[in-house]
């Protein structure tokens, strides 16, 4: 069980790095995506649409707010497989 | 069909005048339609006759645009019936005419809950679809008169011109997302709203018309036709006027 969930945190931490294009290294857990790596609202929706993908899974629109660092994102997508 | 790879349009307004041009010629398209409408069930049926003629599958219902929850609702059964949508036209629109000096605060509330605020329902109810597929086109219907103002029209004439900012803002928010946002403003068309208007004031408009005639709702939808289209690919943020030369 801890394998998959770290697999799956591995490929959040990709699809994020991806997007905002940054080096995995310099991505941080709690780092704003906005304030602190230059990314911008609507970027959020690339995240969230890349894990829709990735994961077979279906994010509410409602969350996109939410979605404002890496550990809420995966707390998001972690939600979501509860809700399958 | 055209170029593009999405097949389903959405329409607001469908069943009577302009958007029901618009529903019709998309069909005629290729595009499975979604047309939601505010009280005329019998024209409603029979749009939706004609566009299943034309072999497209048609989804109509009756949706209150000035209500956000009646909009979600309506969006989410066509993509769920239909599916996602590529192409969402918005058309709803009233007039309740009156020199401000006179003006209810109800027909000014209408008007523009209707016009302004059922084009922000309905983009934002798409917008979120089409970011995520990272492609889609909207056409918000404004009106010459948002552009060079109409006496006693300042409730209709705010609302389209606030339908035009709101597209311009839209289209630099999304471009880069693929998703083209563009107004088209009608002069006067042969419409149930031009045909409420006394004759004197059609004489009037019509001799100021470079043309000499009103148009016809067809023709404003063969402009739709046009922008939906892959062939206006490199046009957005755009307000394109089809008046016959009323503007001049």
């Amino acid at each position: 069980m801890t394998t998959i969930i770290d697999e799956r945190f591995a490929r959040i931490r990709e699809i994020v790095c991806d997007v905002l294009e940054l080096d995995e290294d310099e991505l941080t857990l709690y780092g704003s995506f906005v304030d602190e790596f230059g990314g911008d609202s609507l970027q959020a929706i690339e995240i969230l649409s890349s894990l829709e993908r990735a994961f077979g899974i279906v994010i509410d629109q409602s969350e996109l707010a939410r979605m404002v660092n890496l550990s809420a994102v995966a707390d998001v997508v972690a939600e979501s497989f509860g809700k399958q | 069909m055209t170029e593009s790879t999405a097949r389903v349009a959405l329409v607001s307004g469908g069943s009577r005048g302009i958007g029901r041009a618009v529903a019709r010629r998309l069909a005629e398209d290729g595009y499975d339609i979604g047309f939601c409408y505010r009280a005329r069930d019998d024209r409603a049926r029979q749009l939706e006759r004609e566009i299943r003629e034309l072999g497209r599958r048609v989804l109509a219902c009756r949706a209150d645009v000035r209500d956000a929850d009646s909009v979600r609702a309506w969006v989410s059964r066509t993509e769920d019936e239909l599916g996602p949508i590529g192409a969402a036209v918005t058309s709803a629109g009233v007039t309740r005419d009156n020199p401000l000096v006179l003006m209810r605060d109800e027909e000014w509330s209408t008007v523009i809950g209707t016009n302004l605020d059922g084009v922000y329902h309905v983009c934002r109810a798409v917008v979120f679809g089409m970011l995520k597929r990272a492609s889609g086109v909207i056409v918000n219907l404004s009106s010459v008169a948002g552009v060079h103002g109409h006496a006693a029209q300042t409730n209709y004439a705010a609302s389209k011109a606030g339908i035009d900012g709101f597209s311009r803002s839209l289209a630099k928010e999304v471009g880069r997302y693929g998703i083209r946002v563009n107004s088209v403003a009608p002069g006067f068309i042969e419409t149930d709203m031009t045909g409420a208007l006394k004759d004197h004031v059609i004489e009037a408009a019509v001799g100021r018309i470079a043309l000499r005639r009103l148009g016809r709702a067809e023709e404003v939808a063969d402009l739709v036709s046009f922008l939906v289209s892959d062939r206006a690919r490199y046009i957005t943020g755009s307000v394109l006027h089809i008046d016959g030369g009323i503007s001049l």
